[in-house]
């Protein structure tokens, strides 16, 4: 579903602000594998999900969606294929419109827009039964306008969002990192709900170790741009998040140590 | 001075043909979120436009306003392709265009002109069409017919921009003023909403050029230099009247704003103010109408310390009643 070679980005290049924030990275997922993807801030997390859903143009390699080359497609076009949800509740939903006008708005992906009324009865009734299902009583309030909700409330909507029309992949990126300890929970367990029902290609950004073990069928580490560690499988259950942190951290010492002798 | 209904009905005629003018404003400064100055040359291109088609080439009044709303149009689109496509700065862009539309305007109405450029036009010299005579043969005065078509050319616009503004594409076009980021995320191409967005703005503004200059019977290429404050005070009225942000509400709004802001600047002129005062009230307005919400802010700092209303708004939610 997702193939990437020789992936590079570099931002201020030639400037004394350069980072190498992607270099020569390669990943490829099967349709429907869910991944979580750890590693330390400045890893390129972030990065490397902009760069698959066209936010930022590669330096250089290659991006494939669903067999078809979109490295360079831009990212209104990619969206049809890519269901995202930030980190910051913000992001992904427009405050300043309704629940349903936000919803109307993801339904429409990959589709023509045109002079039809952008919400219509059968439009509400879908999304009715659609709230419902996250049992946030926001099927009550469809004409409520979005910067009114939480941020628990309005990362659901988002991950309800990026979902409606199918995507061929899904990217979360640290989804419940700014939520309150009860929320958050709550948003994990919808996005497995969800991406387990749909059979979604997932990949995930998390900070928390037993999250990334537990959710999803891998696991990737990434460091300075680069995929160091990709686990799956029984070699994947038999790992602990506490040997994760201890590969985490010795991993990182050996690249500091090679880079105190050769950088 | 005796009491005249007609004046203020005049005014509010006025105030209907400027409407236009405040919705094409609202358009791209509350929905678009871009300080968009080519509406001071689209109102005065779309009065020139309007203005020679009727006395040079012998038109009807109604026929010269689709002519004005797609000029109003092209000229968004050129503000819309330079901040888009070669990424100039919108202010900048629109007062590019805005600059070059002046001399399209002159050179408009100076078609046919005897000697050379002229930078006014009179609209009627005893034979051309005017819009009220369509109500010719109701037994009211001039300004009451004036008034009753310029409402329903306003209520028209009103609905079709309701329309467009409620359709998918309007959708697509609110989302990309409100959140750019998110827009995209959901597939929405929003270089080419803001070029819409624009054009559907400015083309609704020169087309308010065109009934200004049709109901004063007259137009001149200066016409746009205070569109802008004008506009935005009424846009800023009606939000004070209508108090909501949906769509359907805001047109009413920016359409009652302008009439109200006219029948009170006639009323001002009854009072013996100047007309050159005006501007300085009208500008003094605007400033206290968009600081209020600063000023409004100081007060509630004072008042409610502990309040989740200082909080940034992805934090108000955990204080808030809807916190779960
Ligand atoms: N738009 C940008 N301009 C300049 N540098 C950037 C930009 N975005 C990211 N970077 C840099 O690229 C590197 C990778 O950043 P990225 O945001 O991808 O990291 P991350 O793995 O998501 O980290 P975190 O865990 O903190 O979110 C960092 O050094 C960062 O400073
Ligand atoms: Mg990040």
């Amino acid at each position: 579903m997702l193939e990437i070679s020789n992936l590079r980005k570099t931002f201020n290049a030639g400037t004394a602000h350069q980072v190498k924030a992607i270099s020569g990275l390669n990943l490829s997922m099967a349709a429907g594998e869910f991944a979580t993807i750890i590693g330390s801030n400045g890893a390129g997390k972030s990065t490397l999900l902009n760069l698959i859903a066209g936010a930022y143009q590669p330096d250089g390699g290659r991006i494939n969606i669903a067999e078809r080359d979109v490295t360079y497609t831009p990212e209104y076009i990619r969206a049809t294929q890519v269901g995202r949800v930030f980190q910051d509740p913000l992001l992904g939903t427009a405050g300043a419109m309704t629940v349903e006008q936000n919803l109307a708005l993801a339904l429409q992906r990959g589709k023509r827009r045109g002079l039809g009324w952008g919400v219509d009865r059968q439009m509400r009734s879908q999304f009715r039964e659609r709230l419902n299902s996250l049992g946030m009583g926001l099927e009550q309030r469809l004409g409520t306008r979005v910067n009114l909700l939480s941020g628990g409330q309005r990362q659901a909507l988002t991950m309800l969002m990026a979902t409606l029309a199918r995507p061929n992949l899904l990217l979360l990126d640290e989804h419940t990192a700014a939520l309150d300890p009860l929320a958050a929970p709550r948003i994990t367990a919808l996005t497995e709900q969800i991406v387990v029902q749909q059979g979604l290609t997932t990949l995930m950004v998390t900070h928390n170790m037993a999250m990334a073990l537990a959710m999803g069928n891998r696991t990737l580490m990434m460091h300075q741009g680069e995929i160091i560690l990709d686990l799956s499988g029984a070699e994947r259950a038999h790992t602990s998040a506490s040997e994760l942190v201890a590969r985490f951290t010795s991993r990182n010492q050996e690249l500091l140590s090679d880079r105190m002798l050769f950088g | 001075m005796a009491f005249n209904p007609d004046t203020y009905i005049q005014a509010g005629a006025t105030g209907l043909a400027y409407s236009g003018l405040a919705q094409g404003i609202w358009l791209s400064f509350r929905v678009l979120n871009l300080p968009d100055l080519t509406v001071a040359g689209s109102l005065a291109v779309g009065g020139a436009v309007s203005g020679i088609l009727i006395t040079a080439a012998g038109w009807q009044p109604l026929a010269t306003l689709p002519v004005a709303l797609l000029v109003g149009m092209l000229a968004g689109l050129a503000t819309g392709l330079l901040h888009t496509k070669l990424k100039i700065n919108a202010l900048l862009a629109s007062i590019l265009v805005m600059t070059g539309l002046y001399t399209i305007t002159l050179r408009v109405m100076s078609i046919g002109a005897a000697g050379g450029i002229r930078s006014e036009l009179s609209l009627y010299n005893g034979t051309e069409a005017q819009l009220r005579d369509l109500l010719a043969w109701l037994p009211l005065s001039v300004q009451q017919r004036s008034a009753i078509i310029m409402a329903a050319i306003a209520i028209v616009l009103t609905l079709l921009l309701y329309w467009l503004m409620s359709s998918q594409l309007g959708l697509a076009m609110r989302a990309t003023g409100v959140n750019e980021q998110m827009a995209r995320s959901v597939g929405i191409n929003t270089d080419n909403m803001k070029m819409l967005l624009l054009a559907v703005s400015n083309g609704m503004v020169a087309v308010s050029g065109a009934l200004v200059a049709q109901n004063n019977s007259y137009t001149d290429a200066n016409v746009g230099n205070t569109a802008i404050v004008v506009g935005l005070a009424a846009v800023i009225l009606g939000e004070v009247v209508v108090r909501s942000a949906a769509v359907g509400w805001a047109l009413i709004g920016a359409l009652l704003g302008s009439v109200i802001y006219h029948i009170a600047v006639q009323i001002a002129l009854a009072q013996q103010v100047q007309v050159t005062d005006t501007q300085l009230v009208t500008a003094l307005l605007v400033i206290f109408a968009l600081a209020l919400p600063q000023i409004g802010g100081q007060f509630k700092r004072l008042g409610q310390r502990r309040s989740t209303a200082n909080l940034p708004t992805h934090q108000r939610g955990r204080l808030g009643e809807d916190a779960d």
